[in-house]
């Protein structure tokens, strides 16, 4: 009986329950003024950034609680804007290719926790 | 308790000295922080690397010359006596091929502007650092000799060094097209060169102009050459 209390417990407080927000927090490395937001961004081909997807979901406590694990980023044109994670942490390293735009999309469980529109423009000569 | 803090502390210091001097642990250059860019002289003719001509790693230059190749490796910060392993466990990568394009080895710089150069790793291609490189026009063109006096027969090489358009030395091994404006019998250039030098040989009596262009900027070398072939010139 207690475990089962115990393991509710967990569940509850590490939310089991659908996704209440995500961020992109951050956000650098850009030397010129490329930007990304949570919604939208704007890169210069060439440059890269970094960030940290973070993600929070409903728990039964009427709260949130921060997910961990299972927390992806993807592309949706790799042709224009790639995505990919950090060897040693949670970090992502988000580049842009060439002009067009792109989709990064987090994902938690595979569920999208955020949609950001990426714009990306040649670099002023 | 304070002194035997300031002791413990200095002692920490300089073991991370020690350590540091000892090569053990690299400083990092990337934005992550996770390990250090070098950028990799060949013995080719690159102002960033001085006039030696050994295979040495030095610092990432400021600027990097468009229109020139160039070559960075990575390393991760902690290692062991698995360094060469580790090393070779990443590719180094532009991040647009607008901006500069190759990878592992020779990167050829494309366009003015920044570009992101990517440390990924062979196996997952995770990005363990990365590192921002200006690419700047070549403006100006200093060769290390303005004025070459020969005789017929001698040979002299000429280096050339790319600044920007505020004097600033350009890194990379510059793509340059070497000729002799002036009178064509006076000199000629010695296997030419597509490069950032040339060796001239003197060939007859007389002056003549031999002009060198890489990207938009060209200078031009005043050559004399004194006696001619059939006078007995020494080969230099």
């Amino acid at each position: 009986m207690l475990a089962l209390l115990a393991s509710a417990a967990v569940a509850a407080l590490t939310g089991c329950s659908g996704i209440d927000h995500a961020t992109l927090d951050g956000v650098k490395g850009m030397p010129d003024d490329s930007s990304l937001g949570d919604h939208a961004g704007t890169m210069h081909a060439g440059i890269a950034l970094d960030c940290t997807p973070r993600v929070w979901t409903d728990n039964t406590f009427g709260g949130t609680s921060e997910q961990k694990d299972g927390i992806d980023v993807r592309s949706s044109n790799d042709a224009v804007l790639r995505v990919a994670h950090v060897t040693s942490d949670s970090r992502v390293v988000v580049w842009a290719v060439e002009p067009g735009e792109a989709n990064l999309t987090v994902t938690y469980q595979g569920q999208t926790a955020l949609v950001t529109h990426v714009r990306v423009l040649d670099q002023p000569q | 308790m304070g002194q035997g803090t300031m002791t413990v502390t200095s002692r920490v210091a300089a073991a991370a000295t020690l350590l540091a001097l000892a090569g053990c642990e690299r400083v990092p250059t990337g934005e992550l922080g996770n390990g250090e860019f070098q950028y990799s002289c060949t013995g080719a003719p690159d102002s960033a690397c001085g006039s030696g001509s050994s295979a040495q790693s030095i610092q990432l230059p400021a600027q990097v010359a468009v229109g020139a190749s160039f070559s960075v490796t990575y390393s991760p910060t902690t290692f062991n006596d698995t360094t060469v392993e580790e090393s070779a466990g990443y590719t180094v990568v532009p991040a647009s091929p607008i901006m500069a394009q190759g990878s592992g080895g020779a990167i050829v710089a494309q366009r003015q502007g920044y570009v992101a150069l990517l440390a990924r790793h062979n196996g997952t291609q995770n990005v363990d650092d990365y590192v921002h490189v200006v690419l700047t026009p070549v403006a100006q063109l200093v060769p290390d000799a303005t004025q070459v006096t020969l005789s017929a027969g001698d040979t002299q090489t000429v280096t050339l060094r790319p600044l920007d358009a505020q004097g600033g030395d350009l890194a990379g091994q510059i793509g340059c097209t070497w000729s002799v404006t002036g009178n064509s019998g006076v000199v000629t250039l010695q296997a030419p060169s597509a490069g950032g030098s040339a060796t001239l040989q003197g060939t007859g009596a007389g002056t003549t102009i031999v002009r060198a262009s890489c990207g938009g900027a060209s200078v031009d070398i005043d050559v004399t050459v004194i006696g001619s072939l059939s006078d007995g010139g020494t080969n230099g």
